[in-house]
């Protein structure tokens, strides 16, 4: 054998053990099709079956949802196969066949695309189970690999990414996994997350909160500061739906079979555990570009993931933009679809338009082929797809009209989306992040602000009362506004809050919530939430839910919502034993400590929360004060102690224990001496003060914050107000030190 | 003395924007080389039996942390001269009542017989005020109150300590106080201070000794800081972040790293907010200057702590506008109130080169406003917009890190940290002619530095590695120094040996003493054959 051969041979054995790249495409969106409403496909329960009939496109998977009049999937398997991806398992759960078709008709599926597809159905209801399924079938190589969120769309190189990642692999060999991020100009999403990444990339700490309520302080592990290491904390980050993932990651999620997504389960599972000694790094999109030596080559990477109508928007105006260049509208689309004709102010046209001469198409939109548009109509900021009409005098601003959609004259769109072939009458008015399904017809007149309407009737069934929004002639049904069905149908304490739909749907203006330039009246409605919330950590769910939405609910809800709330006998129990126990000690004169432990006995055995406790004990030790101010002092000084043993040193709760006593002689105490007994409730003030139940920091927290000037109505407010002097008088002892909770208050 | 200005009439000279200001601390944690406040003033109450206010006077070679020698120079003329460099020539030094006598003396004797630094630039005015005792051992937080009380402060400042020397590595510092100037002044920053990496101080490793470490946060894009904090502070295993500060600064860097250089460059914005009465409580509080910084900066991202300051009036930056466009040749001429006269005067000298000499870059806003400007032009309204968009991006307060890399950057306010210091600053000096006068077998290695004098001392067949030797020293044949720091008027016997050691003034040490890593205070008589290690050597007082 020659010693080229030899060569050649050795090459070849190079080769051989090159893997191709591989990537896990999820088509389902694990929740996202919910915010979708009638134009895809709603998530049944397993025991649903699906309706036979063809209703429009609400039959449609999520996956196939068109961006630009091409399918989300299309998109995601194009960026895949232009970043070099040789072989994608899509996992499907939802709309199978409808995938499978889809497939079978599109450029992907040719001889000549460089890209192998395999269609796998599954049950999966998370990444997880995905993940879990990878595992146990063994189809993949054993090499970094993908796992990519249908609905990404991005220039990036993540080949490289990937090979940067297994570089990086062979020098720590603990790194697991590399979480794709990019900066997030505007907030899609409603999820508030943290990552903490060391100067060279690798994720020290993550912490993910809604946006509401949100977190008030994020927590780093000391020991990534520690020692002179730097570290940056990065709010302002973004998943795009991509991970790199090693070999061990499938089965990690195997042998935690809690785990169900990479955020937050997957990358916090591994960051805490001190078992598993795995680490993750963070690829971050359009920061690194300086390293990369493609960098002149291309333009600027970027990268995002289509999730709720808000990132559907938002990534509909970056690919208008050029920013995913080289996929751009007029150059490049995904299956080589038909081009466009990019004119002025980045619009777009398609080939056979029928435009009145005085319709005016400005900045950023794109027209189908055979759109026709009526006379001093305006399109704004808009996607018609093929075949749209428009009549005269419509004004189509921030919306998206799928194929074949009709709007009659004198209408206006604004802020939403219109299915395939929906047909709007003369004089309507869509907006607000409306959703109208396909083939629903909106009858003369008709003015839907943030509804949804299907040609399925809803499932709840609750739409009669609205009957009048749909003008005459309509076709389809009115949903039930989208925040309503999320707290209907959810269990109270999954009750997400509704302002985070609010701001993660189509036409919301995100402008004074998105970070960074937030004015300070967002940042106070942000820290009031996230103040109250935590001071309803313990207090029981109803509750939580009525003090973290301070606008819905000015009143706290109290006692009265509490006691004849407390729906389990066991909660009733514990108020009766509650009372006997304190009865016995205030008779027999037991001692406070003594007290305090029997109450948290009984805590304990009936697991009730300490605020539920504190709603109890406070307004008994009032009644015990006899006639009032006089006898409060006394009684205070005596009993005191028992309601600081409640507080848990939590200034939350101090504050709470105020707004007790403070409802309590506005609305019971004034109710039996007919007047606002402000003298009794500084007393009480002063009482609590001295027995350590409340610190000045609480004091001054319950005097700033919204409920102390709403609790008990006119006459809480006059207690609030007399206590005005007392307070002053403490601030004058107090040492302010550290105001850090201050502060924080001052923006009530 | 003061600078031509093309821009104003001589007679109405604007008063500097900056005042430097020089704090000179007892430096605690120099012993032994400074000794207790109490040693001393106890020692003085012994021999002259009266009320001590000149307690150094009693003894030769009595030190003060300001003065010690640092590689020929006092330590506090270091300081002085960067000031001085950086064109800022309103000096103001404070000084606790106890040191004033030695420092007054230094600083007049300084101001006769003028620094040798390169700069041609004229003699700085240096003010010296002693701060009553009481107040000097609240800590420099109290000190500045108290000055700003007094009025001695009443424009900008420049805040530095005695003991902070910066070594630029290259021929053309990124960083220096004149750079640091520029920052404050073109950002109109309400503060503005240097950090510096911990490895740029040379006291990596002596960590547990060292400075305590400090978590300091800030935007690396607008390079604001965010927060100072000492670790200590957080007890737990975790540090806590306030997603107030994520809302406003959404990427900002955490890091142990970097240390404080104590340099602050504030507004006179500041002053107000540090006299206030609402915020006296906290700041009497206060013992490092470090906390007030780190207030000042928790304001600027705190809910409802702008308010606190009065971040700019749009009247400020009005002014800087009109300091501006004062230069320009298409606006109308700014002097509307004083006269034509004066205009064409004004014109005259605008034909002169706009070098930096006689930029009135050092002009005090507030004079701007005083006495020239009332009566500016109109084109004043249309600005005030641009302004107000303007107030809202810059400002506050910046911070910027001397990296390694940039050089040594240290303060010479521990043992080790004075040492470092010492060998930092031989760089600085420019080479000196090799000896000619030294006897035969003297081996000197090139990075060491002897004053002139010590020269003729030398016996036969020293060897000096590494080392710094002050003026007046003599050392005897045969003796052999490593990494050795000595102050004046050291007697260094025969065949003695000294590796890692710092010698304080009017030191002894017989012959054929050997000793290692020691410190030594003054007046210290080391015995012959004497075995020491590891050791502080002080005399001891009754």
């Amino acid at each position: 054998m020659s010693s080229k051969a030899q060569g050649a041979a050795l090459a070849k054995e190079d080769t051989k053990t090159e893997h191709p790249l591989q990537a896990i495409l999820l088509a389902d969106a694990w929740g996202e099709e919910q915010r979708w409403g009638p134009l895809v496909r709603r998530k049944r329960t397993d025991d649903e079956e699906y309706e036979d009939k063809e209703v429009g496109g609400e039959q449609r998977p999520w996956c196939l949802l068109p961006l630009l009049d091409t399918p989300l999937l299309a998109w995601t398997l194009e960026c895949l196969e232009t970043t070099g991806v040789q072989q994608v398992f899509i996992f499907v759960r939802d709309g199978v066949e409808e995938v499978r078709a889809w497939l079978a008709t599109s450029a992907f599926s040719l001889p000549s695309s460089p890209i192998s597809i395999v269609l796998r159905p599954t049950k999966a209801s998370t990444p997880g189970d995905v993940l879990r399924e990878v595992d146990s079938l063994q189809i993949l190589a054993p090499a970094d690999y993908l796992v990519v969120q249908a609905g990404y769309v991005g220039n990036v190189d993540l080949a490289q990414k990937v090979k940067d990642f297994t570089e990086r692999r062979k020098k720590d060999p603990a790194m697991t996994m590399s979480c794709v991020v990019a900066p997030s100009e505007s907030r899609t999403t409603s999820t508030f997350a943290i990552h903490a990444v060391s100067t060279d990339a690798q994720l020290f700490h993550y912490e993910q909160s809604s946006l509401f309520p949100s977190l008030k302080q994020a927590r780093l592990p000391r020991e990534a500061i520690e020692g002179g290491k730097e570290i940056h904390v990065r709010a302002d980050l973004e998943s795009i739906g991509v991970a790199i993932c090693s070999v061990e990651v499938a089965p990690l999620f195997t042998e935690n079979f809690d785990y169900q997504f990479f955020y937050p389960d997957f990358v916090n599972g591994l960051l805490t555990s001190d078992l598993l000694g795995k680490t993750i790094c963070c690829t971050i999109i359009g920061e690194d570009e300086t390293t990369e030596t493609q960098a002149s080559r291309r333009s600027a990477s970027w990268a995002a993931v289509v999730g709720n109508t808000r990132s559907y928007d938002a990534i509909s105006k970056a690919i208008l933009s050029r920013k995913a260049y080289p996929l751009a509208p007029d150059e490049n689309m995904p299956e080589n679809g038909h081009r466009y004709e990019q004119r002025r102010g980045r619009v777009y046209y398609g080939k056979d338009l029928d435009l009145s001469r005085t319709c005016a198409i400005s900045s950023t939109s794109l027209l189908g082929s055979s759109v026709t548009i009526g006379a001093s109509s305006t399109i704004t900021r808009s996607v018609l797809s093929n075949s749209v009409t428009i009549g005269a005098n419509c004004r189509i601003i921030n919306s998206y009209l799928f194929a074949g959609a009709v709007v009659g004259d004198g209408c206006e769109i604004r802020d939403s989306v219109l299915g395939e072939g929906a047909r709007i009458e003369t004089g309507c008015v869509v907006e607000s992040g409306s959703l109208v399904a396909a083939g629903a017809v909106l009858g003369q007149g008709t003015k839907l602000v943030g509804r949804r309407v299907s040609l399925e009737e809803p499932v709840e069934g609750d739409a009669e009362e609205e009957e009048g929004i749909l003008g005459p002639n309509s076709t389809g049904y009115l949903w039930p506004a989208e925040t309503e069905v999320s707290e209907d149908s959810d269990d109270d304490e999954d009750a997400p809050d509704s302002r985070n739909y609010d701001v993660t749907r189509l036409g919301s203006h995100l402008a004074s919530l998105s970070l960074g330039n937030s004015s300070s009246s967002s940042l106070s409605t942000l820290s009031r939430a996230s103040s109250s919330s935590s001071l309803a950590s313990d207090m029981s769910d109803a509750e939580a839910t009525s003090l973290s939405n301070p606008t819905d609910a000015p009143v706290i809800q109290g006692l009265e919502s509490l006691m004849p709330d407390a729906p389990s006998t066991k909660q009733s129990d514990f108020l009766s034993e509650c009372r006997q126990s304190l009865d016995r000690s205030f008779a027999e004169g037991h001692t406070v400590d003594n007290a305090a432990i029997e109450l948290k006995t009984l805590r304990m055995a009936s697991n009730v929360p300490l605020g539920e406790v504190r709603q109890f004990v406070i307004p008994y030790i009032l009644e015990r004060c006899g006639e009032g101010a006089k006898d409060a002092s006394a009684v205070l000084d005596r009993w005191g102690g028992l309601v600081a043993n409640l507080t848990g040193d939590q200034e939350e709760a101090m504050e709470h224990c105020l707004l007790i006593a403070q409802r309590w002689i506005a609305e019971v105490w004034a109710k039996e001496s007919e007047q606002v007994d402000v003298r009794f409730f500084l007393r009480v003030l002063k009482g609590f003060y001295e027995t350590d139940v409340v610190t000045d920091e609480a004091a001054f927290g319950w005097y700033k914050s919204t409920e102390a000037r709403s609790v008990g109505g006119e006459k809480g407010r006059a207690l609030w107000a007399g206590s005005k002097p007392f307070l002053e008088a403490i601030a004058e002892d107090s040492d302010d030190e550290d105001d850090d909770e201050e502060d924080d208050e001052d923006s009530n | 003395m003061s600078l031509p200005n093309s821009l104003f009439s001589m007679t109405s000279l604007p008063k500097a924007q900056f005042r430097a200001v020089v704090t000179c601390g007892f430096g605690s944690d120099l012993y032994p080389l400074v000794e207790p406040e109490s040693a001393i003033s106890s020692d003085e109450d012994g021999e002259t039996g009266a009320a001590a206010h000149h307690p150094v006077h009693g003894r030769k070679h009595g030190q003060t942390k300001a003065l010690l020698p640092v590689a020929g120079k006092k330590m506090v003329d270091w300081v002085l001269e960067r000031v001085e460099e950086a064109g800022v020539f309103d000096i103001l030094v404070l000084t606790p009542a106890s040191l004033a006598a030695p420092m007054g003396h230094h600083l007049r004797a300084r101001r006769s017989a003028p620094s040798t630094s390169s700069s041609s630039s004229p003699t700085a005015k240096v003010e010296l005020e002693e701060v009553p005792e009481d107040i000097a051992r609240r800590g420099c937080v109290n000190i500045v109150r108290w000055a700003a009380e007094k009025s001695f402060i009443k424009t900008d400042f420049i805040l530095l300590p005695c003991d902070l020397l910066l070594s630029p590595s290259g021929a053309n510092p990124v960083i220096s106080l004149a750079s640091l100037l520029d920052r404050h002044r073109n950002d109109d920053n309400l503060m503005t201070t240097l950090f510096s990496e911990r490895a740029a101080g040379g006291v990596v490793e002596a960590r547990k000794d060292g400075p305590p470490e400090i978590l300091t946060i800030y935007d690396r894009k607008s390079s604001t800081l965010l927060d100072i904090r000492e670790m200590d502070e957080y007890d737990e295993d975790e540090v806590p972040l306030r997603t107030s500060l994520l809302a406003r600064f959404p990427s900002p860097t955490l890091t142990t790293g970097l240390l404080p250089t104590q340099l602050y460059i504030f507004s006179s914005t500041i002053l107000p907010l540090i006299l206030s009465e609402t915020h006296s409580r906290r700041i009497r509080h206060m013992d490092n200057i470090r906390d007030l910084a780190g207030w000042i900066s928790r304001l600027s991202w705190r809910n409802g702590g702008r308010d606190a300051i009065t971040y700019r009036a749009k009247g400020d930056v009005d002014r800087e506008d009109g300091l501006a466009m004062g230069r320009s040749t298409t606006q109308p001429p700014v002097l509307g109130s004083s006269g034509k006269g004066d205009a064409k005067s004004v014109f005259g000298h605008e034909s002169m080169p706009q070098t930096g000499a006689n930029t009135p870059a050092l002009v005090s806003r507030g004079s701007w406003r005083a006495n020239e400007f009332a009566g500016a032009g109109a084109w004043r309204e249309g600005s005030a917009q641009t302004a107000a968009g303007k107030a809202a991006g810059s400002g506050g307060c910046k911070v910027v890190v001397w990296r390694a890399a940039d050089g040594w950057c240290g303060r010479g306010n521990t043992v080790a940290g004075w040492v470092e210091m010492n060998r930092a600053a031989l760089k600085l000096l420019p080479p000196s002619p090799p000896p000619t006068n030294t006897p035969s077998g003297v081996f000197i290695s090139p990075d060491s530095f002897l004053h002139p004098s010590v020269y003729p001392n030398l016996g036969e067949k020293v060897g000096i590695k590494r080392c710094i030797i002050g003026k007046g020293c003599f050392i005897g044949k045969g003796t052999k120094l490593t990494n050795v720091v000595i102050m004046e008027n050291v007697v260094i016997g025969e065949n003695v040996k000294l590796d890692n050691c710092v010698v304080s003034n009017g030191v002894q040490i017989r012959d054929r003493a050997t000793l290692k890593d020691c410190e030594m205070g003054r007046d210290v008589i080391v015995d012959t054959d004497a075995q020491v290690k590891n050791e502080q050597l002080v005399v001891e007082v009754e």
